[in-house]
């Protein structure tokens, strides 16, 4: 008996035994053979994807008391972090050719993140969420700054750590404040402690340690289920921080862009997808398990919150001239969509498809747009704007690609991009009460299409710089191709996908 | 039995401050706020006692190694020499530099005196009843330890606040060094532990119990922790060779040097007070705390707190011996050689440990 | 339960009270006869250039941080090397609850290995 829980983990434990896996190759081989613990690492993803797709197969349940689940929705998104895992890993063998030290550390690194946000994804309690939290966040602030050379790769670490610290701060205080008025952990416990109508009457049922200790300390009754009505909004509210800032929530989000502009390039490809995987994917449990007992206000708030996300990263996107930048607040942007479909999806199963499909669709577009920035900006040596200038005629291959993820980008057909607002915005439609934000949803795509198209203007009309393309690393190449096929495919033949998920969902 | 003679008087004592206090109408609460009174008092006692004995030895001990005689003047054989030389100390002036921070300038010995005192409480002196440990806390090695690891708290306010160049400097070598030691002692301790099945010194030293063979010194799949421990705890109490935080040909005298009067005292103080703590946790863990080395037989009249101290002096005139034979660790060698000797050494002796109480050695199972 | 730590409360107070004592008796008997060379801090005799407040090389910052490593793997240690004897044996688990630790241990020791490829554990 004792062994059959731990099969649960088996995905999570074969990616944590790959990391270390990586990390001791990497210290025994010599150094002209370096590539081979990083290729490892890309091969050995394979063996939790197949443990996913096993466990996937399997009726939801939930181990360790209930402190860690397993169901359709945490494997779907196991398997869109695995995919982007993998693509970032292609991405960065040409962009780390000149690192001197820690070569292997970084896609050890990478690994333990990824391992991270997998437990997030399935993780049903507070404690596991704040560990698994640390751990993506703790690999993510070293590799953000990995490289050690460059002041700006510096900076862009030590603000993300600082932002970072006091957002896990921030949230542990919601959590312990949960777990005061919950009297447990478990997120599943402490949605039964307050399964009556609202936070005021089920404390009254059953007083847990915070309350109990405030009637014994001689404050009236009436006050301290007060206190807990009071109390419970200001937890979620804690938590939503930390998690906003995961996912880059526009008040929020102040780390972003310098963290972005700063990391390595593959880094930021990662940290625009994969943070946001997982973080989307604790936002949805949490929401499924809490709603509407303990969360009855959370989607107003989050409606709010989309709603400013969506407005500050496309209107800041519009000022940057640095491509990485921009990319960095287009992802705030669609965070913000996602988030519309969060606030839905707590009363309309469209939402939680929309999410899945977005997802997907964003994964391959914003990696694929980084790829092409990879590719440019390793033969113009420059990550401006202004560095694409007339692409068109010196590459024009690479300038249709890209005007495709851009397109994508935008919410325009044929793409899978197109796609997910579809679904995203489709859902806030049907469920009534927040049509309104499918509203501004699309006013914001319209805002985003200035930005995306001033890239192609500047590739298309802009006058083609000294340099042509030169170098075309097979890692990159092969993340753009793939990333290529899954935009078009996904907008062009969206049937797959759909029934795919709607099996696991 | 004379091993009972002190738990008897002891209980004999309880006994009637209960009864006294029941008279008198006082809850029970505070007899044993009252013993642990007199149980701080003996400790304290204990404690100068012993230091007053240790730093004779000490000069005794450098002396015949060296072919002196020590001190000899004042009193029969040099006796008196240490208390005159407390009292001097008692009378120095007290000097703080100018630049110092002179709050923490002062906590520094005080604190550190203080933690390697209160190590003393979970001491079990004798069966049953002991005196300074009135309950016995179920967490007693970790409390030693976490304690002891205090210390350096101590040292490191003491060295800072003198803003001398040395102290600083010695304090960040006694620092490091204690840290690094601190982990093979730990690795060791866990070792006893998992042989005891449990964190309280006095069961640990009734796992011992029975005779002589069963003491962990004796059982060989102890050895490995028990060359970790010794070693460990030599360096733990910064001793020659591993003294580099008072090194006086490099750093004056460490973390120290700005020191005078009674505030020096109390560096010494608990210099001597965390050595002699050492003596008896390694008597506990390794040479049976209090007990007899042949239970049944003549041995058994000898109370059991004389057997511990007589371990525990032993242990310490060993560790003089060791001061005054060997030269000094470089700072380098010595950081080194507890990261790469002790603790895979740490590891090793848990594995062997762990094998042999897995597979049922040395009694238990169940 | 809180009383049974109610000695080690009792023995810092005491601790405190007896140091405070034997401070006071000092300053009512020793001298206090200071003039300002005397209040100089030490420096081999000269008078001091700088405060000695600096900074310090990075090795005691790594001997920290692997400290706080192997400390945190001790306090793991202790509850499992308390009840290893109860769940080992035949009739228990055999050497499972061992090996299960070896595999903790294992990881912690690859780390070591580690730092001391990298040279961490050097000290020049």
């Amino acid at each position: 008996m004792p062994y059959s829980n731990l099969s649960v983990f088996a995905p999570e434990l074969s990616l944590c035994g790959l990391a270390i896996l990586v990390l001791v190759a990497d210290l025994i081989v010599p150094r002209a053979w370096r590539r081979l613990p990083a290729g490892l690492a890309a091969v050995g993803l394979v063996v939790p994807l197949y443990f996913v797709a096993r466990l996937w197969q399997k009726a939801p349940q939930s181990e360790f008391m209930g402190a860690y689940a397993i169901d359709g929705l945490s494997g779907a998104f196991k398997i869109l972090l695995l995919v982007t895992g993998f693509l970032v890993i292609l991405l960065s063998f040409d962009y780390l050719r000149k690192l001197q030290r820690g070569y292997g550390e970084y896609f050890a690194l990478l690994l333990f993140s990824l391992t991270g946000m997998m437990l997030l994804t399935g993780a049903a309690d507070l404690i596991v969420i704040y560990l698994a939290f640390e751990m993506i966040s703790l690999s993510c602030y070293v590799l953000t700054g990995y490289m050690k050379r460059d002041p700006r790769s510096n900076e862009a670490a030590l603000k993300y750590f600082l932002y970072g610290a006091a957002a896990s701060g921030v949230m542990l205080y919601g959590i312990s404040l949960l777990y005061g008025l919950g009297g447990s952990t478990r997120i599943i416990d402490i949605a039964a402690r307050f399964m009556a109508s609202g936070p005021a009457a089920a404390v009254a049922v059953q007083p847990a340690f915070l309350q109990s200790a405030l009637v014994q300390a001689g404050v009236p009754e009436l006050y301290v289920m007060r206190l807990a009505g009071l109390m419970m909004p200001l937890a979620v509210v804690l938590v939503t921080v930390g998690l906003g800032f995961k996912i880059a929530m526009v008040p929020f989000h102040a780390w972003a862009p310098d963290a972005y502009e700063g990391a390595p390039t593959p880094i930021t490809a990662f940290l625009s997808v994969a943070p946001k995987v997982a973080g989307f994917a604790l936002i949805l449990r949490l929401l499924l398990v809490w709603y509407p007992e303990l969360m009855g206000h959370w989607p107003a708030l989050l409606a709010s919150l989309a709603t400013i996300t969506m407005f500050g990263g496309n209107l800041w996107a519009i000022r940057q001239t640095n491509i990485k930048r921009m990319l960095a607040y287009s992802s705030i942007a669609h965070a913000g969509y996602l988030l519309i479909g969060v606030v839905v999806a707590a009363t309309n199963s469209m939402g939680l498809h929309g999410i899945i499909v977005y997802l997907v669709a964003y994964l391959f577009m914003n990696l694929g747009a980084f790829a092409i920035v990879l590719l440019v900006a390793r033969n113009m040596d420059g990550e401006e704007i202004s560095d694409f200038s007339g692409l068109y005629h010196t590459a024009p291959a690479l300038a249709a690609v890209m005007i495709i993820f851009l397109l994508s980008l935008t919410g325009i057909p044929p793409t899978a991009g197109f796609l997910g607002k579809l679904f995203i915005f489709g859902a806030a439609i049907g469920s009534g009460e927040w049509a309104w934000l499918a509203v501004v949803g699309i006013i914001n795509s319209a805002i985003s299409l200035y930005y995306y198209m001033n890239v192609a203007r500047v590739m298309y009309f802009g006058k083609p710089g000294e340099q042509v393309l030169t170098v075309c690393p097979a890692g990159v190449v092969v993340v753009a191709v793939v990333c290529l096929l899954g935009t078009l495919g996904l907008g062009l033949f969206p049937g797959l996908i759909i029934k795919l998920i709607q099996q696991c969902v | 039995m004379a091993n009972t003679v002190v738990k008897t008087i002891l209980d004999v004592i309880r006994v009637w401050a209960e009864n006294l206090a029941r008279h008198w109408g006082i809850p029970p609460v505070f007899v044993s706020i009252l013993a642990w009174i007199a149980a701080f008092v003996f400790v304290i006692v204990l404690v100068l006692l012993m230091v007053l004995l240790a730093v004779y030895l000490e000069r005794k001990v450098s002396g015949y190694i060296q072919s002196r005689l020590g001190p000899m003047r004042v009193g029969p054989i040099g006796l008196f020499q240490t208390p005159m030389d407390a009292l001097k100390i008692l009378t120095k002036e007290d000097i703080v530099p100018r630049d110092a921070d002179k709050i923490m300038h002062t906590i520094g010995p005080v604190f550190f005196f203080v933690v390697a005192v209160a190590g003393y409480v979970v001491i079990p002196w004798d069966r049953g009843a002991i005196a300074a440990r009135v309950v016995d806390l179920n967490i007693g090695v970790l409390l030693v330890m976490a304690l002891s690891s205090l210390g350096l708290l101590g040292i490191m306010v003491g060295g800072w606040g003198s803003n001398n160049k040395w102290s600083l400097l010695g304090a960040m070598r006694a620092v490091a060094q204690m840290i690094s030691y601190e982990v093979a002692l730990l690795l060791a301790i866990v070792c006893v532990v998992m042989q005891a099945g449990s964190l309280s010194l006095a069961a640990i030293t009734a796992d011992q119990g029975g005779s002589l063979l069963q003491w962990n010194i004796l059982r060989w799949w102890m050895w490995p922790a028990l060359l970790l421990y010794v070693i460990a705890s030599a360096a733990e109490s910064k001793r020659i060779p591993f003294d580099i935080p008072e090194a006086e040909s490099e750093l004056v005298s460490g973390y120290h040097t700005e020191y005078s009067g009674m505030k020096f005292g109390f560096f010494f103080l608990g210099e001597y007070a965390h050595l002699f703590v050492i003596a008896l946790i390694g008597t506990i863990l390794f040479l049976g705390g209090w007990q007899s080395p042949l239970p049944g037989s003549i041995a058994d009249f000898v109370p059991g707190f004389i057997w511990l101290m007589a371990k525990a002096l032993a242990i310490i005139i060993i560790t003089m011996w060791v001061r005054w034979t060997l030269p000094r660790l470089r700072v380098d060698q010595l950081m080194q050689f507890a990261w790469k000797g002790l603790v895979p050494l740490g590891f090793v002796a848990i594995l062997v440990t762990g094998l042999a109480v897995a597979l049922g050695l040395g009694g238990g199972g169940i | 339960m809180a009383l049974e730590y109610g000695p080690v409360g009792l023995f810092v107070i005491g601790g405190f009270v007896f140091a405070i004592v034997a401070l006071g008796i000092a300053y009512l008997i020793r001298p206090a006869d200071t003039y300002d060379r005397k209040l100089i801090t030490y420096e081999c005799g000269i008078v001091p250039l700088t405060p000695a407040w600096h900074r310090f090389r990075i090795s005691y910052y790594i001997i920290a941080l692997l400290f706080l490593i192997f400390e945190v793997e001790a306090a793991f240690l202790f509850p499992w090397a308390v009840v290893l004897r109860d769940l080992s044996g035949p009739q228990a688990w055999g050497l499972l609850p061992l090996a299960e630790m070896g595999i903790f241990l294992g990881i912690l020791l690859l780390g070591l290995v580690y730092a001391w490829r990298k040279g961490d554990l050097q000290w020049n």
